[in-house]
Formats: C-alpha cells, structure tokens, sequence
C-alpha cells in the first residue's frame, strides 16, 4: 500500500484509507474521494505542485499535503 | 410568507437557478445569526408569496468552513419551508450525502437534479422515479442554464409547501461515524439502482481543452497571455469611460452647480461642492470599471478556467500562503484595487481570502501610476524617469511577497485546499450580466457613505479654520503636519507634501489636485515648482510613501465590506503605513548618505 504521492501521471489506483480526522473524511468524501473508489492522477505540477486528478465525473485539484493522506493500492489503468 | 433556500455543493448551478426563478430584482435580506448578506427574493413561487435564499455553496453540513458556518446558522435559526436541495447530476453519487443530512433534520425538501443536459451527454442516465420512491422526497430533473424542467419544478415545489410538517425540524448535531458508514451505505444503494454510467465516459472537450491550457509547458504562458488581455481589455476601456465620466462631472459643477450656490455662503459653497460632490463624484468613477470587471470575470470563473489558473500557479503561490485564483485578483489589483478585492469573494476559504484582501492594497494600481507619472516627468528625465517607474514596480511586487510571507502564519487556513475543476463551459449572457449589477449594488449601498464621509472628513481638515488659506500651513491639516514632522523629516517629505498625502487618503488621483490647491498653481507651472523646490531623492521617497502608505478610501471601504472585519482594516493600513515609513526611510537615508 502506498500515498497518492507515490502515483505518476496517468497511473490510478484504488483509495483504501484517509488518513485524518473523521471531520476532514467527511469533507474528502463529499468531494468524492472515498474508500473503495479509483482514483486516477491525470497530471502533476512540476516542482512538486499540486496533482491533478480524477475520480469517476469529479476531477479535483490536490495539493502534495492533502495527496499524502490518501492511501491507495495501485490498479491497471 | 414562506421561506425556501437553495442548497448544494459549490458550482452545481445554484446561481443559475436562482436567477432563473428570481426573475427581476434582489433584495438583501437580514437574517438572525448570520452575520453575512445573502441574496434573496420575494417570488411567486409554488402558488405562495416567498422569500427565496441563495445559501453558499457548502459539502456538507456539519462542516467548519466560513460558509458551512452561514448556512448552519441559517438552518439553525430560520424556519425552512422548503429546501431545493440542487445536484450536479453527473455527480450525484458523492452528492446525495448533503440531501440525506438535510432529510434527516426533517427539512421539507425537493431535490434538483441539474445539468440534466450535461448528465446526457456525458451518457449518465437517472431513473428519477425510482429514486423519488425511495427517497420519499420529489425529484425533478432540469437544467437551469436552459430553463428545462422549471414547470415541474414549480409543480414540486407547490406539493411539498403544501404538504402538512409531520415531524418537528431537528437543529443540526454532528455525525458520529456510524452515521457516517450508514449514509454512505445508503447512497451506495440508492446509486445502483437507480444510476447508469457508461463503461466510459465521454468528456472529451474537457481532456483536449485541459491538455492545452495545463500543458507543462505552454500552460503558464498562455495563462499570462489571458491574463494580460483580460486586464488590458478591462482598463483600457474603462479609463477612457471612466475620464468621459471626469469630465462630465466638471462640466455639471462648473456650469449647473456652482452659479446655482453663487449666492450662498463660500462655506456652504465649498462644504458642497468640495466635500460632498467631490464624495459623490469618487464613488460614481468606480461604476464603469467595476461593471467591467465583473462582466469578464464571471465569463472567466463561468467558463472554468479559473481553478485552471489556480492549478497553474499553485506551485509557486503556495509557498506564500496564497493561490492561484488570489494571485489573478492581485494582478487585477494594478489596474484598480476596488474591484480586486471584491472578486476575492471566488475563494471560499477564509484565511486565503483574508490574505489575498491583505496584500491587494499593496498593487499600484493606475490611480497612482497617474500621480508618479506627473512627478517623474517633471523631475527626471525620459531614460531615469522609466527607471524610476520599473523600481515602483519592482517594489509594489516586493512589498506583496515581503507581507504575504509575513503574515501567511496569521492567516494560516485549517481546511484542505482541494479545488474542482469543473468541465469548461459556455457562460451564460443573463447570469454574467446580473452578477455585475448585483456587484455594483453592492458596492454602491455599501461603500458610499463610508467614502463620503471619508471625504467630508478630509474636506474639514483641509478647510478650517475658515480664516486661513484652503490647504494651507494654518489649516488643520497643516498643524497635524506639523505635528508629525519629526516622523516625516527622516523620510524627506515635508509639510505641503504631508498635507497631499492627507488628500491623498480619499483617492490617489486626488494628490495632483492637492499640490495644485497647496502650492497655488496647475499644470506646468506646478511641475516647474516641484522641480526648483523638491529633489530627486524627496521625491522618489514621497512616491515610494505614496505607493505604499494606505490604499485609497474606496478601497478602505471595500475592505471593510468583505472581510467584514474592521480589526483586518486597522491591521491593513497600520502595516501599510509602517511598511511605507521604513522603505522611504531606507531609501531616503542611503541615499543621502551616498550622495553627499
Ligand atoms: N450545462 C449546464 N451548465 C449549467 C447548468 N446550470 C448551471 N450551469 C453552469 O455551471 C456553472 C456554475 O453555475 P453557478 O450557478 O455559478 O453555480 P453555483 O456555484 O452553485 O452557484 C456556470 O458556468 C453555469 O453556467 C445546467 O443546467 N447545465
């Protein structure tokens, strides 16, 4: 298992865990990052800027804090 | 009357429909234990007389963002007749969660599913009569961007207003996490059986526009490139208005008010004319510009592109505390620092927004350009005087970081910074024209008693004692410079310069006027005077003071309104003025130093 961080451009991977207090799961979770769904880095800034992703119809920005709370178990595209 | 509120997650079109159902005019409304200003309407709606409320855009409702505050508050404090609870319907799975909420506190409700058009095209289909059963709650699929659906919405919304309240309304307590796992399990359910998605989703506009304007490479330049068109577009059509409007302005007081008080008292004369129609005048010349500005913005916000030029420039902004949407607002902050800092009101954090308003002042926006352009073509010459300029440029851009980083910890926001980026749009005429309308109410029911009295003020100053010379050293005005001259001596600027910047405070365009009421002449003769009477230190230290010291009064004013916080104003301008001091005294002190 590892962070979103870890993901490169256009690979994806399904959420497994938010790591953070329950307030803060239910505002990832309203934004549609949730247990259980795939999610797919469809860019990166360079110099370790924000991520560009997308999970289902949402696409999101992500800073490199926010992504490292996401764990993920990586998935074929 | 009854009461319903629009409620949704941010950009789901909520706007949009409330324009839509409003119709004509809005209205501000008071609200016990909200301490912000929403918009509102007294409709026809459902065969009742209501009042509608546009809520801010929130994710869920036990949250502790500003605007989960308000819209708690208003729950909490407000009967709700109905709630028209709208949904982007493509997103309708991590959606549902803020209608369940609302359900359970037994608010009567309807819910929306919008961009029923975009939904189709994507491929996504909604059976919305299943849903309706299961939910034991009205569903109606429209689009408010194309008016489809809004007679069944209207039908809706009759039904549950009429419907008799069976249980009392609960105040909202926070989830605890079973609540949670049994909400989610419930959307779940809800989605399989009543949600088709295609195997795979056709957005491809979106994908092919995205690659284009956040490509790695071309993505910054062409956002500077939108950006600087946006803001030539803006001011350059705006100052030729905005001097046409000047113009008028003098032309009615020379030739309709001053014979018509010929006869009056010279104080009574010039408490009007010099105070209240100098007021009046400086709120109506930011009409135009801020029209404007509003105009193009909504299109760029509508359009998406917005929390494109956030991701853009995320990088960098993030090491200041700021974002990329803060920075665009501080750009258009050099053109004029009033209608940047109500275009903050995109950013829905309140910590970013409250430092983007803080460091906005700091821009020198094209009010003050006119005063130093004045200065340096009568001291320097062409090849000095441009270098003069670009070194105000370089510091205006300084003075922004140097205060950003220093107050990014005082301003640190608790909330994840997560921004959607919503699929590219076509901007609608109608909502971008109301949004500019309603801004310029705004500003005008807002800001204009506080900048008339501001001025009135500045008036007094510089016009009693009645006995002495206007402007002059026996003014009141004159004695507070006096007064503060062992300050302003360090820094070079002396007593006639100190009474400019005390006009100055209403509007930077002002201090030209000043110097000619201080010093007794206009035009050439005024700049021949600097250049015998003033050196070129002093003056690049004025300028510097001048660049920096406060922002004008209208900005003041706009500050106060949308921070909404007087301490952050107090805050503002005690920074600026000591930021201000301590350049000119750097600059003015070495220079004196290396020069003798
Ligand atoms: N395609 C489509 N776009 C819509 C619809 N309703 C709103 N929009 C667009 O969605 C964007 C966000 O709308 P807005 O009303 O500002 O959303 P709010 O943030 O919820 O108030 C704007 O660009 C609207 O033009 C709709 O029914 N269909």
């Amino acid at each position: 298992m590892i962070t979103l961080l870890k993901l490169s451009e256009g690979q994806c991977g399904v959420i497994h865990a938010l790591k953070m207090d329950p307030s803060l799961i239910q505002r990832f979770n309203a934004m549609g990052l949730r247990c259980g769904k795939k999610i797919t880095v469809l860019r990166k800034a360079q110099f370790k800027g924000p991520f560009h992703v997308m999970i289902d119809t949402t696409e999101l920005m992500i800073r490199e804090h926010e992504a490292s709370l996401i764990q993920i178990t990586p998935t074929a595209a | 009357m009854k009461r319903i509120a629009l409620l949704g997650m941010p950009n789901t079109g909520k706007s949009t429909l409330f324009n839509r159902l409003s119709g004509s005019s809005a209205r501000v409304g008071n609200w016990p234990g909200i301490t912000v200003d929403l918009h509102a309407v007294k409709t026809l709606l459902g065969g009742h007389i209501s009042e509608l409320v546009d809520l801010p855009g929130i994710y869920d409702l036990q949250g502790l963002s500003e605007d989960e505050k308000i819209v708690q508050g208003f729950i909490n404090h407000n009967k709700i007749d109905l709630a028209i609870v709208v949904l982007c319907s493509s997103q309708i799975e991590r959606q549902l969660s803020l209608m369940l909420q609302l359900k359970n506190l037994h608010i009567p409700c309807l819910l929306a599913l919008n961009m029923s058009d975009e939904a189709k095209k994507m491929g996504i289909t909604i059976n919305d009569r299943i849903l309706e059963r299961k939910l034991k709650i009205p569903v109606v699929k429209i689009s408010a961007k194309y008016g489809e659906g809004m007679t069944e919405l209207l039908k809706a919304c009759a039904q549950v207003m009429n419907q008799k309240i069976t249980f009392p309304i609960k105040k909202i307590k926070p989830l605890n996490v079973s609540d949670q796992i049994s909400n989610g399990k419930k959307i779940q359910a809800l989605i399989k059986s009543t949600v088709k998605f295609p195997l795979k989703l056709n957005d491809k506009n979106t994908k092919k526009l995205d690659s284009f304007f956040l490509n790695p490479y071309w993505g910054l330049p062409i956002f500077f490139i939108i950006v600087f068109s946006i803001f030539q577009f803006i001011f350059s059509l705006g100052k030729p208005i905005q001097d046409l409007m000047t113009q008028f302005f003098n032309f009615f007081r020379i030739d309709y008010l001053e014979p018509l008080f010929v006869n009056h008292h010279s104080i009574f004369q010039s408490l009007l004319l010099d105070g209240l129609y100098l007021g009046v005048t400086t709120v109506a010349s930011f009409v135009p510009i801020i029209i404007l500005f509003f105009l193009i913005m909504s299109v760029v916000e509508d359009s998406g592109y917005f929390s494109r030029a956030a991701f853009l420039m995320d990088t960098l902004m993030e090491k200041i505390g700021l974002d990329g949407r803060g920075f665009v607002m501080m750009l258009m902050g050099f053109g004029c620092n009033v209608p940047a800092l109500m275009g903050t009101k995109i950013m829905r954090t309140k910590e970013l927004r409250l430092l983007t308003m803080f460091v906005i002042p700091f821009s020198l926006c094209s009010a003050r350009l006119q005063v130093f352009l004045f200065i340096i073509s009568a001291l320097f010459s062409a090849k000095y005087g441009a270098l003069v300029l670009y070194g105000l440029y370089l510091l205006s851009f300084l003075t922004i970081f140097i205060s950003a980083l220093v107050f990014k910890n005082q301003f640190k926001n608790k909330e994840p910074i997560i921004i959607e980026l919503p699929p590219y749009r076509f901007p609608t005429l109608n909502h971008v024209i109301k949004r500019s309308v309603l801004e310029i109410k705004y500003f005008l029911t807002r800001a204009s008693k506080f900048i008339v009295i501001g001025v009135l003020l500045v008036w007094a100053l510089t016009h009693f004692p009645t006995d002495v010379p206007i402007a002059s050293e026996l003014t009141y005005s004159g004695q507070l410079g006096k007064w503060l001259s062992p300050i302003f001596q360090p820094i070079g600027i002396n007593e006639q310069l100190v009474i400019a910047l005390i006009f100055g405070f209403i509007a930077k365009e002002i201090v030209i006027g000043a110097l000619a009421v201080i010093y007794g002449m206009e035009g050439t003769a005024l700049a021949h005077h600097l250049y015998s009477n003033i050196n070129q230190i002093q003056a690049i230290s004025f300028m510097i003071f001048t660049l920096i010291y406060t922002p004008c009064l209208s900005t003041i004013a706009t500050l106060k309104n949308e921070s909404k916080s007087l301490s952050l104003v107090i805050y503002s301008v005690s920074w600026a003025l000591l930021l201000a001091w301590v350049f000119s005294f750097i600059f003015y002190q070495t220079s004196i130093y290396f020069s003798s």
